[in-house]
């Protein structure tokens, strides 16, 4: 009871669940993994797909003896199979301060009078919803947080009893420092062995740029994607008159007039910005997906990361 | 431009206070809104863009400290009350309302002339122009501006507010004097006359215009025209005495006029009744007719009465409207019956005291006559009588009372004698004097006389050949009194003057001019004249001899209001401007002075209508039509550009284009 408790409160009821089940995250290269699951290895193993053949040494198992071959060609070969095996998930999320932006005076997860909800919550939630597609097939999910460096983690484990610590970990988050995605990849990949798919659920806003960070990535062979959470009003904001602006994460400050003409210059500038990291992702076969809050959850997960071949 | 409000330094002060502290209050920093952005960078990229643009957008900024600058200024300045200024266009005109008596009589319509009169001066400060300055002047008997001139047409409009009807008339030379001295020196003078153009012709025919000064006359419109049936029926003089014999009884006399309306040949004559009211009370009526054009006199003989106000009401019968109701009624006062105290120092004369004994005579003796020998003469006791006749005696100083010096001798004698002459006679008599009044001194005898070595002032009633045998003397007392004294250069016993029938009257008349009943005896006065009103009777007696000369009194005029009136040699001054009873006191413990006064101007009260006005032989020209100028305030066009300069400041704030 407890845990759906806990379920809901991360947005997933029990049919929301039942349909993430039914998905699959999408991993274009092969990583080895642990045990026998439902991905494809390159182990040669007992699986039940033909992969090869090979010559029969002293010591094989004689039930993999392909006959029918012998008795065409007198030769003993031995049938191999692929290898099903688990697949490694690493779903980064920042937990930078500008991560709060959208927070009602209520919980992080939660959407507030206005509709709105901290970019924070909903990485959490894209979070959750892919550790569960991956712990619903078997798969190893392992969530990380991060801002100026890694902050947390929940080590790689599988089976979907394993969601409830994942949602304890997200809603344990708090946004806060600002941004290094260099360091905190740097460090992410240092530390784990196993490739596998690594999912970055962040609004990008790294004064040091994000290049960097994501190429280390594909270089330490991890199949990266980038999920781009972005509040509509950061991308088009309202703001009208004599302000100061504070930079969430630096505390810099800059007092300005804005006007309509401004305000319609910075959506253009951030456009531009999201513009570039897409164009960042797709040139180096990273998957890339935009994720507006104000677009319904369920929406994003069942259509968008659907579409964006992140699922399956 | 002129400023009619706040002066010019103190709207600079104000415009300098004000702009500084707009301009500090602009130049400090204002407290702006905070507001978190995830990602400053890419702000700082539009913000390096839009640097380009700044320049401009200070100056908008500026130009909204611009606009709200010029907001102030357009304030202080309405504060200041700007008027169009002068061009040399601009006329400069006297507008002379006519206010005289015949102003009040009432049109047809209900409206008085004056209120006709004052429409139509209205109605051309409407019409004047942006630059013509104006003044208005009330032309009564004594004729004076309202105002200063002045461009304002609200100003010119109270002035003309201001004017009020007199009960007198008027005196149009001194208005066009004035208008000349107002006008000396301005540009395109002109002097418009509103009025009935009831003017007397003699004066019109001497007043000459044509010095310096343009009149033009605006006659009254048409509606002023008396209707058939009206006319004037006017009380034109009204007079009471006493009788001299008799001072219980008095007389009266009242002349009638009727001005008819519409003037015509064969007019028939106006039935009115007359009325005479003794302190409120009618003691008389009379059904009179009066033929138009012709005076009508009639005479109250043997009234008698304890009143003394006495007020004649005149109205119409059959029907006929009154246009000018200010004549209808006339007042006058009955002169007081005084008892005087007269002192003899004589050895014994018969004939003087057989002459004071038939001037006491009659129903009312209203002497009082006590006989002391010169021995006896004590200089304290005569100044408890009204009058000491010193018969052949000389006293050592004059008494504080009036005097009668009968052959005065010595160095002692308040008359300085030149020289004695024999068997003069009197060949220059002063028949003007009061005491010489009914008199006739021409063939009196005298064994000797005393020529008298008159001083300034004193008056010559008598004398032989330029030597001066009877002196008349008023002089002021300390307390500013008058002290009248007579001095006769012969002795009555060595003349036959007391033989004659002129000696008892000529003693009369000296006891009436030292009581002032001769010129005190006011009864009633005109209007429009300086009054000169005697305080001597009101003073005299009680011991006010010792008490300083009173400076001022009060007058209570008709309407009750009291208003102080300077007092100078005894007499209380004032002009008189109603018609009415009037009281006059002088604050000291003394009766008040009564007395009433009546417009008593025919030309007033024919009240006739002049639709062509001739002056100095030369027809006065009516006013052009002038032109209607723009409103000459400025102050709600400065406040209605503040208003819209703040309505753009507030749309160009709102729409960000000056922050």
């Amino acid at each position: 009871m407890q845990r759906a408790e806990r379920g809901s409160e991360a947005g997933f009821d029990q049919s929301f669940l039942k349909k993430l089940e039914y998905l699959h995250i999408v991993a274009k290269k092969v990583f080895a993994g642990r045990l026998r699951a439902e991905r494809r290895s390159r182990k040669t193993g007992a699986g039940i797909e033909f992969a090869d053949h090979r010559d029969y040494t002293p010591g094989d198992d004689l039930r993999y003896l392909d006959w029918a071959v012998y008795g065409r060609m007198g030769r003993l070969l031995l049938r191999l199979f692929e290898e099903e095996e688990d697949l490694y998930i690493y779903i980064l999320v920042d937990s930078s301060t500008s991560m709060r932006l959208g927070a009602g005076s209520g919980s992080l997860l939660s959407r507030s009078s206005d509709g709105r909800i901290a970019k924070l919550g909903y990485a959490a939630q894209v979070a959750a919803a892919l550790a569960y597609v991956g712990l619903s097939n078997l798969d190893r999910v392992a969530v990380y947080e991060f801002a100026e460096a890694l902050r947390g983690q929940l080590p790689a484990a599988r089976g979907k009893g394993r969601i409830f610590k994942v949602f304890d970990f997200l809603s344990a988050m708090r946004p806060d420092g600002q941004t290094d995605l260099r360091t905190a990849l740097t460090q992410f990949v240092h530390r784990t062995r196993r490739r596998g798919v690594a999912v970055v659920l962040s609004d990008f806003y790294d004064a040091a740029g994000y290049e960097e960070g994501l190429n280390l990535l594909r270089y330490h062979r991890f199949e990266p994607a980038v999920i781009q959470i972005i509040d509509p009003h950061e991308a088009r904001p309202a703001l009208r008159g004599d302000l100061e602006l504070v930079d969430m994460e630096t505390g810099e400050r800059r007092q300005v007039t804005l006007t309509e003409a401004m305000c319609a210059a910075y959506a253009r500038t951030h456009a531009e910005y999201c513009q570039t990291l897409e164009s960042f992702c797709s040139s180096r076969g990273i998957g890339y997906l935009r994720a507006d809050t104000d677009v319904p959850f369920e929406d994003l997960v069942l259509r968008m990361l659907r579409e964006g071949g992140f699922v399956r | 431009m002129t400023f009619l409000g706040l002066p010019v330094a103190q709207l600079w002060a104000l415009m300098a206070a004000g702009g500084v502290a707009l301009t500090t209050l602009y130049l400090l920093r204002q407290q702006r809104r905070r507001v978190e952005v995830p990602f400053a960078q890419l702000w700082n990229q539009v913000l390096r863009k839009s640097e380009a643009t700044s320049l401009w957008r200070k100056l908008l900024r500026y130009l909204s400290l611009l606009i709200q600058l010029i907001v102030l200024g357009l304030l202080v300045a309405s504060l200041g009350d700007p008027r169009l200024g002068r061009s040399e266009k601009g006329r400069t005109l006297v507008l002379l309302v006519d206010a005289s008596a015949s102003m009040q009589a009432v049109a047809p319509n209900g409206r008085t002339r004056l209120e006709l009169a004052k429409s139509q001066a209205k109605e051309l400060i409407h019409a004047l122009g942006g630059d013509d300055l104006a003044v208005v002047v009330a032309l009564d008997g004594q004729p004076a501006p309202m105002g200063g001139l002045s461009y304002d047409e609200r100003q010119l409009l109270s002035q003309v507010d201001a004017v009020e009807s007199r009960d007198t008339a008027a005196d149009l030379p001194a208005a066009l004097e004035l208008a000349r001295a107002l006008l000396a020196g301005r540009s395109r003078p002109l002097v418009i006359l509103f009025s009935d153009g009831g003017f007397d012709e003699n004066t019109l025919k001497v007043t000459n215009v044509d010095r310096g000064v343009e009149l033009r006359y605006q006659p009254l419109p048409a509606q002023a025209s008396p209707a058939p049936n009206s006319g004037n029926a006017a009380i034109t003089a009204f007079a009471v005495r006493r009788y001299r014999r008799n001072r219980l009884s008095y007389e009266v006399l009242v002349s009638l006029d009727w001005f008819p309306g519409q003037p015509r040949a064969g007019a028939a004559p106006q039935r009115v009744t007359l009325e005479l009211l003794q302190e409120g009370e009618v003691v008389d009526v009379q059904a009179l007719e009066l033929q138009p054009g012709q005076q009508l006199e009639r005479l109250y003989p043997n009234l008698s009465g304890a009143g003394r106000h006495l007020e004649a009401r005149l109205r119409l019968e059959g029907g006929a409207v009154d246009t000018l109701p200010l004549d209808d009624h006339a007042f006058t006062v009955l002169p007081e019956r005084r008892r005087q105290r007269v002192l003899i120092v004589t050895r014994s004369n018969l004939f003087l005291e057989g002459a004071l004994l038939a001037a006491g005579a009659g129903e009312e003796n209203h002497l009082a006559i006590d006989k002391v020998a010169p021995a006896a003469y004590d200089p304290g006791r005569a100044d408890r009588y009204d009058v000491v006749i010193f018969d052949a005696f000389t006293p050592p100083a004059p008494p504080a009372a009036h005097a009668i010096y009968l052959d005065p001798q010595g160095p002692n004698s308040p008359f300085a004698i030149g020289s004695t002459i024999k068997s003069p006679l009197l060949t220059d008599l002063d028949a003007q004097h009061p005491v010489l009044r009914w008199v006739s001194l021409g063939d009196v005898n005298m064994s000797r006389g005393s020529v008298f070595q008159p001083r300034p002032g004193d008056r010559v009633l008598a004398s032989m050949l330029k030597q001066p045998l009877i002196v008349a003397r008023e002089e002021p007392t300390s307390s500013g009194l008058t002290r009248r004294s007579l001095a006769i250069g012969f002795d009555l016993r060595q003349s036959d003057l007391p033989l004659r029938v002129g000696f008892p009257v000529m003693l009369m008349n000296a006891l009436d001019w030292f009581a002032g009943d001769v010129d005190d005896d006011l009864g009633s006065l005109r209007t429009g004249q300086m009054w000169r009103i005697p305080l001597q009777r009101a003073i005299k007696g009680r011991g006010a001899e010792s008490g300083p000369s009173p400076t001022t009194a009060t007058l209570i005029l008709p309407d009750s209001s009291a208003v102080p009136v300077p007092v100078t040699e005894g007499h209380a001054l004032h002009y008189g401007q109603r018609v009415g009873f009037y009281e006059l006191t002088t604050g000291q413990a003394q009766a008040p002075r009564r007395f009433a006064a009546n417009l008593g101007d025919l030309n007033e009260s024919a009240a006739a209508i002049r639709r062509e006005l001739r002056v100095g032989g030369a027809v006065v020209r009516p006013p052009e039509a002038g032109q209607r100028a723009l409103r000459r305030v400025l102050w709600p066009y400065l406040l209605l550009a503040a208003l819209l300069l703040l309505g753009l400041e507030w749309w160009s704030y709102h729409r960000r284009f000056t922050v």
